[in-house]
């Protein structure tokens, strides 16, 4: 082929018009871009109504201050734009009688109020019931309601609407996500408008804190909005849905209504905030940057490599609420050779410096967790834990040669000499079946190092959630992972029980089997004594934690960051969301 | 011509039917119980039950309310039955209908991957043509290794620099801003397109040299049409033939290209929600949202090809 020369082509545009045009489009661009500031433009989204994201927002904030309770002036007015972690498909279903994430509870919080509030542990005070009767034996619990509260959609609040509530937690039909948690729930009754009864099958001591867990929307929105209902909530909350200008913004606005705030709220009336949107941000790092450039006030979690540059940065205000229950943690299988053996688990818990590990992979963003069951954030927390299985690698060592494992073909892993149950040369080897992610592949790869260090052979399996649920069903591993967060202890105490070998989601990976701390759990579930509970409770910590159950690796928080110029969060000792109807905002 | 139209409309029956099979068998015979799934995620403060026994039952009662105690044919026979009607149930998770899910989703990745090909498209004719115009010379060079740049880059990580650049240091664009707006669209559309630009720019360079070495060029030039005249109205519409092709399938990549960057640019769109539905194990959802990718994968390849007749008469269909 010849090697014409590209004259022709060459004359149809010149280099020199190629970059003219180049330039005119670059310059357009970017004066288009600077010129649209928010504006009130509509988006074009099918299901878009008015747009009412914070860019629309016209109305400055007054300063205007309401003389409104304990809590001082907060000024009327504003939006707030909040990114969460919430998946889209979690934001079609607010109804926290149906849903059970704890990422959608933050947004149904907001629109809910539970029938009584648990201000902190055992300590439970008015919400939309005002007083409360329990029977002497914790199986009929009689509610009465105030009788100034309405829905969203303006119908009442009465004994018929709560007992139909708890009647539709337990219909198959409605598929709730919470019915396991009315497993005692017999029937309900109307005493009369605003006095309703529940009769339990049995003694249910802990019922008063699934009652803090309760809250009653609308019947007659169920009939009304049907399949759509999990978008059209109407309940009692502060906040009511307001419209989703697109599939992963919701915005809730002020219940105008709103009285009933609980007595520990820092503001009795309605929110100083005009409206609170919800904006699906499911990408961390995406999260942050919108957090930066001011396009959302405040968000949930933070990406920990940030957390260094953030908490020493006065432009973020970071909020971090410990979660009790069981820390994150990896279960020993206690039912399996060689980690049957009591030896074989102390060494590998003193084998491992969680501190370090903790300080490293989580850049101090999560502190380390405690030996035992439950974490630091529990009420019924045992200090004595932290007396056992101190970080002692020599120590470690030690316990395995006394114990028969020792390395005699100098391959650096130990093996069983004298081992009872044990052939004479099975290498001393586990292995870990744990989750994919950051979080369980990293502290799983520092382990297997520190094992190393102490003839511990360490296999990590880090695979999908399903492969992983498989292999614990099947007893087909010797080190797991789980952590747990729930407020009640009992919840924390019944995975460590027998029957969660094989029921529920079968969350006992230390596959541990034994009557006496069974009975014990039991005993703390029947308890109705805060007291006696929290000393049952010590009893079960120390007995756990002396089986060398487990090796700590953090204390879960729940962190919040937002700018300073978001006034008023307040979180109640009890979970870790705010009442954002006390939020303010002053810019 | 209208036979074939026919013939590539029967045949789309089968592909769906076998799409839909294969997704429904697939999600049954992975491991992960969706059951277990939405039990197991519990929120945070919530009393145990202290009768596990009843949670097995109402697990049961679960399996049953969503249908999974049945054998899989009756199983399959019923979603085949109801999508026919336009029902593809209700989502396990959200209770909320499918098709509403997957309805209030498609602008979002429609507009998106039309962005984005657009984009692809621009660029990579842009830079094909300055290509084949300087061929050989270093602008060529320039052209095509940035070219092959953009492809070896993962289109996350150049999604998330355009974020940190354009949005947070510079503050030209938004982040997160109204997913319909054209100002949200330009970073997302530019971290979608840059990589498929590539292909296309190298096509429209070879094939433009190509074409620019025909008889007919020859002849239109000795007619004594103007050099832009003989490009734009005989060269370049057999040049862009080969494109078309690629513009097509690239629609296909866009789709599921459209997944990450609506995760990193918290776009809604069938991408994310695909996504989120299979980790969740949505069954009615997951199974929803890929058959109707699969709807739009057929139709779109069908207009490709009958886009062909239209750019090059000799092309005749049997």
């Amino acid at each position: 082929m010849a090697t014409k020369k590209n004259e022709y082509i060459g004359t149809i545009i010149s280099r020199r018009d190629l970059l003219k045009f180049g330039g005119a489009l670059a310059a357009l661009t970017l004066a288009g871009c600077k010129a649209a500031e928010p504006t009130s433009a509509p988006s074009a989204g099918p299901t878009a109504t008015t747009a009412a994201t914070k860019a629309a927002a016209t109305s400055a904030p007054t300063a205007v201050p309401t003389a409104a309770g304990p809590g001082g002036p907060g000024i009327v007015g504003g939006d707030v734009v909040w990114g969460s972690a919430i998946s889209e498909t979690s934001l079609l279903q607010l109804d926290p009688a149906i849903h059970a994430s704890y990422t959608t509870g933050i947004l149904s919080t907001m629109i809910t109020d539970p029938l009584i509030w648990q201000y902190e542990a055992n300590d439970f005070r008015p919400g939309l019931a005002k007083r409360w009767e329990v029977s002497p034996n914790w199986d009929e619990f009689t509610l009465y309601l105030r009788d100034d509260i309405v829905f969203h959609d303006g119908t009442p609040l009465n004994a018929e609407a709560v007992k139909l509530h708890f009647e539709r937690i337990v219909d198959p039909e409605a598929k709730s996500l919470q019915a396991a948690s009315m497993a005692n729930f017999d029937h309900a009754e109307v005493v009369d408008d605003y006095t309703a009864k529940i009769f339990l099958t049995k003694k249910t001591p802990l019922f008063m804190d699934t009652l803090s867990n309760q809250s009653p929307s609308s019947p007659t929105g169920w009939a009304k909005y049907g399949d759509q209902w999990g978008i059209n909530v109407k309940a009692t909350g502060a906040f009511r849905i307001r419209d989703w200008p697109d599939a992963g913004t919701v915005v809730f606005e002020r219940n105008p209504d709103y009285n009933w705030a609980p007595d520990f709220a820092n503001h009795q009336g309605p929110s100083y905030l005009d409206t609170l949107t919800f904006k699906s941000i499911t990408d961390e790092t995406t999260r942050l940057i919108a957090l930066e450039t001011g396009e959302i006030d405040i968000m949930d979690e933070l990406p920990m490599e940030e957390y260094p540059r953030l908490i020493a940065d006065p432009e973020f205000v970071i909020k971090a609420h410990p979660v009790g229950g069981l820390p994150q943690v990896l279960n020993i299988n206690m039912s399996v050779p060689p980690t049957n053996q009591l030896a074989v688990r102390q060494a590998m818990i003193m084998a491992v410096d969680t501190k370090t590990m903790v300080e490293l992979l989580f850049f101090g963003a999560f502190p380390p967790a405690a030996a035992g069951p439950f974490g630091e954030g529990s009420w019924a927390y045992w200090e004595g834990v932290e007396d056992y299985w101190p970080y002692d690698p020599e120590k470690a060592k030690q316990i395995l040669e006394e114990a028969g494992w020792r390395d005699e073909d100098g391959d650096g892993i130990r093996e069983a000499h004298g081992v009872e149950g044990i052939e004479d040369g099975t290498p001393l080897r586990i292995r870990h079946v744990t989750s994919t992610g950051y979080r369980s592949e990293k502290p799983a790869e520092f382990v297997q190092a520190a094992f190393r260090e102490v003839g511990i052979d360490d296999v990590v399996e880090a695979v999908a959630y399903e492969s992983s649920a498989k292999r614990y069903a099947d007893n087909d591993y010797e080190m797991a992972r789980l952590g747990w967060s729930a407020f009640d202890p009992g919840s924390a105490a019944r995975l460590f029980h027998t029957d969660s070998i094989t029921t529920g989601g079968l969350f006992n990976r230390w596959k541990l089997s034994d009557p006496e701390i069974d009975a014990l759990i039991e005993a703390g579930d029947e308890e109705t004594d805060p007291e006696k509970r929290k000393e049952i409770y010590q009893e079960f910590q120390k007995k756990i934690v002396e089986l060398a159950p487990h090796i700590p690796i953090y204390s879960q928080l729940r962190y919040r960051v937002f700018r300073p110029y978001l006034k008023g969060y307040h979180v109640p000792p009890v979970g870790a969301t705010p009442l954002m109807h006390e939020a303010w905002l002053e810019k | 011509m209208t036979r074939y139209i026919l013939r590539r409309a029967l045949l789309a029956v089968p592909t769906l039917l076998g799409v839909s099979l294969a997704v429904f068998l697939m999600l049954h015979f992975l491991p992960g119980d969706p059951v277990l799934m939405m039990l197991t995620e519990h929120a945070g403060q919530q009393a145990p039950s202290s009768n596990t026994d009843i949670t097995a039952e109402q697990y049961e009662n679960m399996r049953h309310e969503l249908g999974l105690d049945q054998p899989l044919y009756v199983q399959y026979g019923r979603f085949i039955w109801r999508a026919l009607h336009g029902d593809l149930g209700k989502s396990f998770r959200s209770q909320a209908p499918v098709v509403d899910t997957i309805i209030d989703n498609i602008p979002y990745t429609f507009v998106l991957a039309m962005a984005g090909l657009g984009v692809s498209v621009a660029l990579g004719l842009v830079l094909g043509i300055i290509a084949a115009i300087n061929r050989d010379t270093w602008i060529d060079g320039a052209t095509m290794t940035l070219a092959v740049a953009s492809i070896s880059m993962p289109n996350f990580w150049f999604g998330i620099m355009l974020l940190l650049i354009f949005a947070l240091q510079l503050r030209l664009l938004p982040a997160v801003g109204p997913p319909m707006q054209l100002k949200s669209l330009i970073l997302p559309a530019v971290a979608l397109g840059f990589r498929s630009s590539a292909s296309v720019a190298r096509l429209m360079r070879s094939s433009l040299v190509e074409v620019v070495h025909e008889d007919y060029v020859r002849t239109a030039r000795a007619k004594g049409l103007t050099e832009r005249a003989v490009i734009l109205r005989h060269a370049l519409k057999n040049a862009l033939i080969p494109v078309v092709t690629i513009v097509g399938l690239q629609f296909g990549s866009m789709l599921s290209g459209a997944t990450i960057i609506e995760t990193v640019f918290a776009r809604p769109g069938i991408g994310k929600l695909a996504v989120t539905a299979v980790v969740q194990k949505d069954f009615p959802l997951i199974q929803g949202t890929i058959l109707f990718t699969a709807v739009i994968y057929v139709i779109a390849n069908f207009l490709v090809d009958m886009s062909y007749a239209w750019l090059d008469p000799r092309v005749r269909y049997h």
